[in-house]
Order: C-alpha cells, then structure tokens, then sequence
C-alpha cells in the first residue's frame, strides 16, 4: 500500500509537494531510527592523525597519484579517450606502450599537449618523472 | 627561453635576487628559462608566452617563504601566489603579466591534522583532493571529503577561490573554519580562535573575538594563506544519489520555480546541478561525437543528442544524505515536486547503464570521491576553455533570462552553448563555458572577444561574475562599481596599508596599491 504524504514548504505558499513511499520509508519507526543514529554517532575508531608527509617513491605509486584518473582503464578517463579517439583504441591505454619513448612520455608531461596540461617540477621532479616513463613503458 | 625580467627590475637586481633566494630554498626548487614551461597557460585565449614569469620559487615552510617575502619588498618583485595551480579554465599556474615571479606552494603538502571528534582537517596549501581523500582512505576516516569536479584541485586554492563542490558541505569558503596567513611584510597571522596562543577551539569556531578577517584573504592579494582549517561531513548513514531529466528546454522555468523552494528549505541538500545536454555530452566524448558542422550545434539537433544518450536536454543531478527513514521520505518529497513537469524522469543507482561515465562520475562527486571525468569536456574542441559564472536569483524568470542572453552571445561568436544551471541556497549560477582551439588563432581571438561580451552584458543586466580568468579579471572588477567604486577603493585602501609595494600577486582581482607604477593591462 502507497502512503503519500503533503509538505507545504516555506515561503512559496504554491507550491505543495506530494510524496509517495512505501510505507516503510514514509512512516517514522521510533526504535529503527534510535538504532541508525545511534550507530552513527558512535565515537569514532580513528584518533585524530597529525602531520602526514607526502613522497610517492615508485613509478607506480607515482602514476596512480597523478596519471591514472585520466589514463587508466574504464570509464570517464580523458585521457584514454582522446587518445582512442586520436589513435585507435589499441593506443588508448599508455601503461605497457612501449612505442613510446621515455623522451616523449618527458617532454608531454613538463609541456603538456593540446589537451594534456603540463605538470611542474614541484609535483612530479626529474627523478620521479624518469620513473614514471619507466613504468608507463613496461610490460602489463 | 630568454628571461623575461619584472617590469621596473633591472637585471643586475633580479640576478642577485635570484642568488638570495637559492640560498633559501635550495638551488632545485628555483626554476629559470626553458624549466618555465610547466608554468605556461596552453588553454586560454591568449598565446602561452603571454605570460611568461621570470622565475618559479617553491618554497618548503613558511619560514622560506618569509624569507623570500624580505627579498621581494628589498627588489619589489611581484609575486604570484598559487598552491595547486590547477585551475586552467582561470588561468593554471601562470600569472597575470609576463616577468611576474611564481611563488609556488606545491611542495607545502601536509596534512596537518585529521580530527575525527570535531570533524575538521588542517592541512597547507600543496594539499590536493586526490591526496586528502586517499589519506582518510588509509586511515580508515570516518570523514567525507568535498571536492572539486577535477580531484586534482587544491583543497586550500579552491576555497579561496570561493569554488565548490557537491555534497551539502559544497561551499568551501564557508565550511572553512581558521586560516594561518602571512603578510606581505612576513607577519604571520592566525585567524578567529586561532589568534589565542593556545587555542582549543581553532577549527571548532570561526569568528574569535574582534573584525572577522578571513573573507579578506580569499579571491584577492592581501595575504598568503599557508594553512587553512575545512569541516568536514561525517558519513551519513544513507547516500541516494538521483538524477531528474527533462524533454524541453523550456522547462527550464518550471524547473527553476520548483528548485526555489526545495532548497531554501533545504529538501534539496546538496547544489542542484543541472546540466544542459551539451554539457553533458561533453563530458562523454568530444564535439566531433555530434557533429560534422563547424557550425554551432543547433537545438534540434542537441534533442537527438539527447534521445541518443537517453537523457533530457536538462538533467538536473542531486542526492539526499541522513538516515535511511529520513532519504526516503526526503526523496519522495523531491520526486513529487520534480516530476510535475510533464515528460520527466527520475534516475537511481542502477538506471543508467554501467559505464555511464556521466552518471558514475557525479555519483561520486556527491559523495566527496575526487576523479578527473568531468575534464573530459577539455576534449571538446582543441583544449581551450574559458569558464564565466554569471549569478542570479533563484527562479524561473532569471534563469531563462541567463540562459537565453549565454545561448546567444556564445552561438553569436560561433561557439557551441555549454552551460549548467548550480542551484545555489538563494541563487544560481549560470555556468558557462566557452570551448576552442588555441592552435586557431580566429577561434582564440572570437573566445577573447566572447569572453569580454558574456561579462559586460550579465552585468549590464545585473548578473555578477563569480570569478574570471587572468585576462577578464579587471573587466569583472570593472562590473563592481556601485558608490563610485567603492568596493574597488577600500581593496585599494587594504592594499596600500598592508602591502604598499605591491609584492602579493598585484592585480589579482584588479587590485594594485596607489603607487603601482607598472602595466596593469592585460
């Protein structure tokens, strides 16, 4: 069974919303509710942390932080795409291409290309980025 | 790369400058000539080497960069200030004039405190969402992050920027609680609780006692923020993220004069986005996806466009967060309202196909899960993008006059209309992008003049500019002259009194002291 209930919002006298649920969601259950608040208000498990320095040491801890969320596999990744798009879905992924020369995967990241912003010194340093070629070049 | 010198610095002056500064902060992390390129905009309207800066220095602590501030006022170099330097749509990490020195604060990149009790993190001005939000991963936090569309945005930049993202903590200004700022004179100064010397109550209350400054320190140049404190939302219980789709552009009005009321009373928790289709589709794939045509995309075809993609041509994206009984009868409120208009339709987790991207990405973003897919839209026309932010009051009327008056300045200089409507507490934002090919010097000197156009005539209509790229930033202060100006001459009187040389990122927001003798033009 539907219950619907009517809500008269605020300043806007015209405006009446109706809203239907199953009785379940609509109903307010006094002792579920106690539970769910109680169990979220529970004191947190995780003390307070304090000072947490950064350092991505390897080429893949370093391609994670700053290459895959437009590189890598799936969905919704704006570099896999154009690079597919551009290239052939065979190119759309730069982990494991190997046609790639260290240089060139260098020189894209300091300048950037078209589409690709460049990356500073300060985000990703020379030693780092000599990782990150290495890493995007080898073997999956 | 030849060294472009600050405007008034002679080169003897830079170069001993220069060698000061390496002693500060070491001789890597001072950055010359052709190691200057990473620092250059390649997706404004104007050519990268526009703006070339004379130097990039990244100073480690605030003690390095108080030192430094002793060397600019000593040599009057004008420093601009950036922390993640990730906003291109403004500008990037360039500055507004070339010869301008960068003070880059990457390498400032900890996180300074994670409290799960109050709620809060204090963290410096290199943190970015991706590292926030990994480092309450790891640590098992119970805590939500609120980030930007792109997750590689600064946690610190973005709200100073008065930016935003998509839970109900979205505007991060105002969930800001405490800011450590340094002075141009190397004074350092703590904000609200936090000027008590042994403050509890630092990221718990904003105000303190006496003139409550923060809102000084943001979108301007009267400080540098080096830490900053952010609320943070617990995990609710229930998250249920929805999606509302619309046939019409004309719903637009209707939809406008529903949204009113559901947020001032706050049924409508978070900002209710409403991407127009070419928005949409531009986050799925670029313009030559739809069209052959250099041609803007017309409405008839944006409506197969929007058939194609089963969506509408508006899709407004939410979500209700609290306990489960509470989502649920919230959301049935919503829906009720939502779906008067005829032709709408709802979407829940499981409706729209797997790989949605559009979907799966806002989904996260209400949840505080940085990711890079909105950047897709880069992709749609060459790279270049300059974004306005147009505001208006909550409802139809403004809405539809925002709309019409973005659609056809844009469409006028032969640019797609790429909009989205951010239903605000009060108001709403007409966000509008304006997409090129910088390689296509017609299309970047159109983007130019389109630019100038969409500010003068919101604000002509009484439509206010949020924020602007580099280049558009007097245009828009230019906008704010009520009284005889007299916003623009108490930023002057700010400026005069705490940085009279003019050292702090001079002219960010058309702010410069009196005594600025050099271009301001740009």
């Amino acid at each position: 069974m539907k219950r619907c209930i009517t809500l008269a919002l605020g300043t806007s006298l015209a405006l009446l919303l109706t809203a239907c649920g199953d009785d379940q969601s609509a109903e307010y259950k006094e002792g579920a509710d106690a539970e769910t608040m109680a169990s979220a208000m529970k004191p947190p498990s995780v003390p307070a942390s304090e000072r947490v320095d950064v350092s991505y040491e390897t080429g893949e801890e370093i391609f994670t932080h700053y290459c895959v969320q437009c590189h890598g596999e799936g969905e919704g990744k704006p570099g896999a795409t154009m690079l597919g798009i551009k290239h052939g879905e065979d190119k759309a992924i730069i982990k494991g291409r190997d046609d790639l020369p260290a240089i060139y995967i260098k020189t894209v990241v300091r300048d950037g290309l078209l589409e690709m912003p460049p990356f500073r010194f300060t985000e990703i340093s020379d030693e780092q980025l000599d990782l990150v070629a290495e890493y995007v070049r080898s073997p999956n | 790369m030849a060294t472009t010198l600050p405007e008034g610095v002679s080169s003897s002056d830079f170069d001993q400058a220069i060698r000061e500064i390496r002693k500060i902060v070491g001789d890597e992390w001072v950055f010359l000539d052709s190691e200057l390129s990473p620092y250059l905009d390649h997706m404004s309207a104007v050519p990268p080497e526009y703006r070339t800066p004379s130097a990039a220095l990244a100073p480690a602590n605030v003690e390095e960069t108080q030192a430094i501030l002793k060397i600019a006022n000593r040599f009057s170099l004008p420093l601009w200030t950036y922390g993640n330097g990730k906003n291109w749509a403004y500008g990037g990490p360039t500055p507004l004039h070339a010869g301008y020195l960068v003070l880059d604060l990457k390498r400032m990149n900890r996180i300074l405190e994670v409290n799960e009790d109050s709620g809060y993190v204090l963290v410096e001005p290199g943190v970015s969402y991706f590292q926030l939000y990994q480092h309450l991963q790891d640590i098992g936090s119970n805590l939500w992050i609120d980030c930007a569309a792109p997750g590689w945005g600064g946690v610190i930049g973005n709200a100073l920027e008065h930016g935003a993202g998509y839970t109900p903590y979205a505007d991060h200004y105002v969930m800001s609680c405490g800011m450590e700022v340094l002075l141009a004179d190397g004074e350092l100064v703590r904000t609200g609780m936090g000027a008590m010397p042994g403050s509890k109550a630092w990221q718990q209350f904003k105000y303190g006692y006496g003139p409550t400054l923060d809102g000084m320190f943001t979108q301007g140049n009267f400080g540098i923020v080096t830490k900053m404190g952010f609320w943070m939302m617990p995990k609710p219980p229930a998250y249920k993220p929805f999606m509302f789709s619309y046939e019409k552009e004309s719903d637009l009005h209707a939809i406008m004069e529903i949204l009113r009321p559901l947020k001032m009373n706050m049924v409508w928790q978070n900002g209710a986005v409403g991407e127009h289709i070419g928005y949409s589709a531009s986050v799925l794939g670029p313009r030559s996806d739809y069209t052959d045509s250099s041609a803007p995309i017309t409405d008839a075809r944006w409506q197969e466009i929007a058939h194609d993609l089963n969506l509408g041509i508006w899709n407004f994206y939410g979500a209700c967060y609290g306990l489960p009984a509470n989502v649920e009868m919230q959301f049935g409120a919503l829906k009720g309202a939502m779906t008067s208009i005829p032709g709408a339709r709802v979407w829940l987790e499981g409706d729209r196909e797997p790989d949605d991207a559009g979907w799966n990405y806002r989904a996260k973003l209400m949840q505080g899960i940085p990711n890079m897919t909105e950047f897709n839209l880069v992709n749609w026309d060459g790279g270049g993008h300059l974004n306005f932010s147009p505001m208006g009051p909550m409802g139809g009327d403004h809405a539809v006059k925002l709309y019409n008056m973005m659609k056809e300045i844009t469409n006028g200089y032969g640019f797609d209309h790429l909009t989205e409507m951010v239903g605000t507490f009060r108001g709403f934002i007409a966000l509008t992008m304006v997409m090129f090919d910088p390689r296509d010097e017609d299309a970047a000197k159109r983007a130019d003049a389109c630019s100038v156009d969409i500010i003068q005539k919101a604000a002509a209509a009484g439509y206010g500019e949020l924020k602007a790229n580099l280049r558009y930033m007097n245009t828009v202060m230019g906008s704010y002259t009520g009284n005889d100006s007299g916003l623009h001459k108490v930023n002057q009187k700010i400026k005069d009194a705490l940085d009279p040389v003019g050292i702090l990122s001079p002219g960010k927001s058309d702010i410069w002291p009196s005594s600025w003798k050099h271009s301001r033009a740009n």
